[in-house]
């Protein structure tokens, strides 16, 4: 069949009153006090009004109650201190009480002296978009409160973490002091037994200490220092020592100079050493000795734990520091991956910097701490 | 806390007897844009917004202490406080009328007269009580808050950045008039429209002029009548103005009304 074409195509012509009329949007044009003077068919058609009812109308007694009064509060002072006001969700309430979503744009036009003349108001069906709007914000209040619950979640897991850290030491403490009474009147061949005893506890409350640090900076105590002058050599002296008791076969050499009291607080830095050391020799080569120098001069103090081996991935590099970050190239051999996490902790909290490099030659953490 | 800073107060004009000027709820101190000049030359001006409005402190919005009026009304007090000023005229439109006469209750000494532009005591139908709006009406509109069907955001920042041309008219523009903080406009609403200060009315002494326009579906006619009935030695005056913001489509008939009460 042919497309019908009209006949007489010039004389259709665009007519104002058919545009007003027939147009996919409603419009209304009110006096400057809001009367409706004229409204066309789509509007009496979601209205399911005559034209003439609507005529005579305030554009807010179209309206919804919450629309109404957001209008007479808001876009009605809006208008007369703007002169228009665009893409406002409203709501038409139709004569059975039903209500249609719509967008409105309005404004106001003004005679030479700024008085108002009249209002014209532009309004567009909006339900298929605002549903989708309300789909959004459903979605984020949902993604909100899920976020508040496993924030909650979190705190609950890392307080489980420090109260078990703290119950765990107290029946460990038993264990180890049993380790050492037995050690003094037991006969000479269970020493190897209670070495590795001895070697396997100390090993286990150095991961409830770090546990129990990580758990405490996590709920945002930090970790807590408790600053003295003393002479520190002792102090990593004895951490040396300690350490090997625990790895018999392994070389430490200690090189220490320090020359004067450090005002810090010597558990702390001691742990910090034990972390460090325990780092290196686990993931250094056990054919090469792990070094340790401490030193101070010009106002700084210096602790450097080195060793050889294979470097640190390069992709490790910027979460050595991290809490659990787990070794992916190497199966991990030990511990959580908290002590170096605390070690670091350990020199924010001295206002102190601990740093590394990492090459085929050593690998060498350094703590930097201005005195 | 500084308060001006707080509830963005601009003080202006030439006079030492005080006016100060408080804006409803919906928009800021702009709302008096079109009054205030008339009353410049004789008067010091005091304009603010309240926390949450305009150009306040969003930070300082607190929704306990906003719950009620009273919260508002120590604000009013703390600005005249802050200013050393006293015995003021108070200008309150639509809710801040309320304000101004539990601050007057509080402070008397501060207040010399109270002018009400549109007020309402209560918004809810109560037995012979007409407020205007029935129980499930304004429960509808609290309902419609919550759920946000309406842009009552005034997600007006992109009314305000709908401005066609000019880069710095959007920036006057979306600094002032209507912008609101979503979550803060529902809670003012909430505080208004659930307002009920009626029992308050008896004991006001401050000399008021109640300004009620024709056509208000704020504050209806019948609710002027009886704040006038109810505030002793009050004055009512009806005005041609229609709609609830004559300060806006009346400015000549407002300040005339103003003059002649304060004269």
């Amino acid at each position: 069949m042919e497309p019908k074409i009209p006949i007489d195509i010039d004389n259709l012509k665009e007519d104002f009153e058919d545009f007003f009329e027939n147009s996919l949007c409603g419009f209304i044009i009110s006096d400057s006090r809001g009367f409706i003077l004229k409204a066309n068919s789509k509007i009496n058609g979601w209205i399911n009004d005559t034209s003439e009812k609507v005529k005579g109308k305030k554009f807010s007694d179209l309206l919804s109650i919450g629309g109404k009064i957001y209008y007479e509060t808001h876009l009605w002072p809006l208008l007369r201190m703007q002169g228009f006001f665009e893409e406002v969700v409203l709501e038409l309430r139709n004569n059975s009480g039903q209500k249609l979503r719509v967008m409105v744009n309005a404004m106001e036009r003004r005679d030479n002296n700024g008085n108002a003349s009249f209002i014209r108001y532009t309004i567009l069906k909006a339900t298929d978009r605002l549903q989708y709007e309300l789909n959004l914000q459903e979605a984020k209040k949902l993604a909100e409160n899920e976020l508040i619950k496993q924030r909650e979640m979190v705190i609950l897991r890392e307080q489980l973490i420090a109260v078990l850290g703290h119950d765990l030491r107290n029946p460990l403490s038993a264990v180890m002091m049993a380790g050492e009474l037995l050690q003094s009147s037991s006969n000479k061949d269970n020493a190897p037994i209670l070495a590795t005893l001895n070697r396997g506890t100390n090993r286990m409350l150095e991961l409830v200490n770090n546990i129990m640090d990580f758990a405490r900076t996590r709920l945002g105590q930090g970790i807590v220092i408790n600053k003295k002058e003393l002479m520190l050599e002792p102090v990593l002296q004895q951490v040396v020592d300690e350490m090997k008791i625990i790895n018999p076969k392994r070389e430490i050499i200690a090189h220490f100079s320090i020359t004067e009291p450090i005002n810090c607080d010597s558990d702390r830095i001691a742990q910090l050493l034990s972390n460090l050391l325990a780092n290196a020799l686990t993931h250094g080569d056990s054919n090469f000795p792990v070094s340790i120098e401490a030193v101070n001069h010009e106002g700084d103090l210096e602790i450097a734990v080195s060793n050889k081996g294979v470097p640190i991935p390069v992709e490790l590099h910027d979460y050595l520091f991290a809490p659990f970050k787990r070794e992916v190239s190497r199966p991990s051999q030990h511990g959580l991956g908290l002590g170096l996490y605390i070690a670091s902790e350990i020199a924010s909290a001295h206002n102190a910097v601990l740093s590394f490099t990492s090459t085929m030659e050593e690998t060498r953490f350094t703590l930097h701490m201005k005195l | 806390m500084d308060v001006l800073k707080r509830n963005n107060v601009v003080i202006k004009g030439k006079g030492s007897q005080v006016m100060l000027f408080a804006h409803g709820f919906g928009c800021d101190q702009n709302m008096w844009r079109l009054i205030v000049p008339a009353f410049e030359e004789k008067y010091k001006i005091v304009l603010f917004d309240h926390v949450g409005a305009g150009g306040s402190d969003l930070s300082a919005f607190v929704p306990g202490k906003y719950e009620n009026l009273e919260g508002y009304a120590e604000d009013i007090i703390e600005i005249i406080t802050a200013l050393d000023m006293s015995n003021i005229i108070f200008v309150g439109h639509s809710v801040s009328a309320l304000m101004g006469i539990i601050a007057s209750l509080k402070s008397p000494e501060l207040f010399k007269s109270l002018i009400l532009v549109g007020p309402s005591p209560s918004y809810i139908n109560d037995g012979e009580y007409e407020g205007g709006f029935t129980k499930s009406q304004i429960e509808e509109l609290l309902e419609s808050l919550d759920q946000n069907h309406l842009g009552w955001s005034m997600a007006m920042a992109p009314v305000i950045m709908g401005n066609p041309d000019k880069k710095e008219i959007v920036e006057e523009l979306s600094n002032s008039f209507c912008r609101t903080d979503p979550d803060i406009a529902k809670h003012f609403a909430r505080t208004t429209f659930l307002t009920d200060k009626r029992k308050l009315l008896p004991n006001v002494k401050t000399p008021t002029l109640i300004l009620q326009c024709s056509d208000d579906v704020i504050a209806p006619k019948v609710v002027g009548e009886y704040m006038h009935q109810q505030i002793p030695g009050s004055k009512l005056v009806f005005m041609k103005a229609t709609g609830h913001c004559p300060n806006l489509s009346a400015p000549e008939e407002t300040i005339d009304e103003i003059k002649n009460f304060l004269s």
